[in-house]
């Protein structure tokens, strides 16, 4: 792709026509130097961009929608959902009964010492969730009541007080349920306090709120989750995802999706 | 006299003529600012929510920092090729996009320009949520096989042998539902997209 080709020219746009470029970026697989010349061209061409951000909406919403019509299937087919209720009970039961019960740390897979006992490790093992970054910074201008409670709900995460973050921030989130960062930092706070559940919901909401920002933290965050919970199916989905966004977390989810397949967790004797 | 651009510009934020606009802004017009602001925020949005995906707030204050800043040069007449206007803001951009990757952001102050209120501008994430909405309402009214196809190209990233072999259908025939979808999908959010854009008002300015 010539950079001079796509610089200010909106006129010879018809090159996107079948819309792999935009496709492209959206993946992050152009060259930077053609990922460059594309963000220039649609700083300038309004039939670009209006396609570009639709296209990264469809993107979006067919990722939304994967997830919502999976349990909507079950529904549809009763017998079919009995059958996989028997075989998650058959799946836990096995796990219970085989697997080493370990710790669950949300470090890193050879910082845990229960790793060197058992060469098998369990799911939980291989989750590695570190505290998303949170920039305390000063509030500018005329700032708004939301973005004052924000900022002291947020206090205990800065000290790495994860439990009383996650308690802060579901306070705040009852006056302001639809403010997303507030629910990403809670069900972070929750997983790094070990509350997997809550985490899964929470991270569940963010998803649901069609945040691009935060599409792949949360597929990132319910994947550890997942894992924390020896879900194998939802953590293994989640870390596919985390794979095809090709964002700051697809190394470390190609890591652990590959251990899972090289070395998936057995029973131990 | 200043050019109006309600009068120039019949899709407010859809469309810029930069000659007029970066003309109007050097001879201070607040409408022009506007204008300005309306076209690019969802653009540098975009690039800054892509270049930043794990700080939203930095990514929020890259959008408004590139405005505040691409309107005091305008202001000051310091850009003298007009037609590069986009280009100059996607410098601007940028260089706040390596900043805060080389963590200088914050050392940084930027002035507000006096008269301009960005608390004014529609809130861009919410604009995006909104345009995921509408492109989830197009593709539940796409043909199943459609549907199935766009799921296959964007969410798993498959080429168009590998949808061809899945769905047991050809080569062309992926390429031809792709594009179907895909042009039925985007029509549907520019629509939304325009008809918001044109519904926006002007920046109030402050005295």
């Amino acid at each position: 792709m010539s950079k001079t080709i796509l610089q200010n020219t909106p006129s010879l746009c018809d090159h996107f026509e079948d819309a792999d470029t935009a496709i492209g970026y959206l993946a992050n697989t152009l060259t930077p130097e053609d990922a460059e010349a594309y963000e220039q061209h649609y700083f300038a061409c309004t039939r670009c961009f209006t396609a570009l951000d639709a296209i990264r909406a469809a993107k979006q919403s067919s990722a939304a929608t994967n997830l919502i019509t999976m349990p909507a299937r079950r529904k549809i087919i009763p017998w079919l959902a009995i059958a996989a209720s028997v075989a998650a009970c058959a799946t836990a039961f096995f796990t219970y009964r085989h697997f080493t019960p370990q710790p669950a740390p949300v470090t890193t897979m050879h910082q845990a010492p229960a790793a060197q006992r058992s060469p098998q490790p369990s799911l939980a093992l291989l989750a590695r969730f570190e505290a998303p970054r949170y920039d305390d910074q000063p509030l500018r201008g005329t700032a708004q009541t939301r973005a004052i409670a924000f900022r002291q709900a947020m206090k205990p995460y800065t000290a790495a007080d994860y439990p009383t973050a996650a308690r802060n921030l579901h306070a705040f989130l009852n006056t302001f349920p639809a403010y997303v960062p507030a629910r990403f930092y809670a069900a972070s706070a929750e997983l790094l306090a070990r509350n997997s559940v809550a985490a899964l919901a929470d991270f569940s909401a963010v998803l649901a709120s069609h945040d691009a920002s935060y599409t792949e933290e949360a597929h990132w965050g319910l994947a550890n989750a997942a894992l924390l919970q020896n879900n194998l199916a939802i953590a293994t989905e989640h870390l596919d995802s985390v794979i095809q966004s090709h964002g700051v977390f697809a190394a470390q989810a190609t890591a652990i999706s590959t251990k899972l397949k090289t070395s998936p967790p057995t029973p131990v004797h | 006299m200043l050019p109006s651009p309600s009068s120039d510009s019949p899709k407010s934020g859809y469309e810029l003529d930069p000659s007029r606009c970066v003309q109007a802004i050097r001879q201070g017009s607040p409408e022009w600012e506007t204008e300005l602001a309306l076209y690019f925020q969802p653009r540098i949005h975009f690039y800054a929510s892509r270049a930043l995906p794990n700080n939203r707030p930095a990514a929020e204050d890259v959008v408004q920092d590139t405005l505040w800043a691409a309107i005091k040069a305008l202001r000051e007449g310091r850009l003298n090729e007009p037609a590069n206007l986009a280009s100059f803001i996607y410098a601007i951009a940028r260089h706040r996009v390596m900043d805060v990757h080389r963590g200088q952001a914050r050392n940084r102050t930027e002035t507000m320009p006096e008269g301009f209120e960005p608390a004014a501008l529609p809130d861009a994430a919410s604009a995006s949520a909104e345009r995921d909405r509408i492109a989830g309402q197009a593709i539940g009214e796409l043909e199943p096989l459609d549907r199935e196809v766009l799921n296959l190209v964007l969410v798993r990233g498959l080429n168009h042998a590998q949808i061809a072999q899945q769905l047991s259908v050809t080569i062309a025939a992926v390429r031809q539902r792709k594009c179907r979808a895909l042009r039925r999908v985007t029509e549907r959010v520019r629509d939304h997209f325009t008809t918001r854009q044109s519904q926006s008002t002007s920046l109030p300015r402050q005295e």
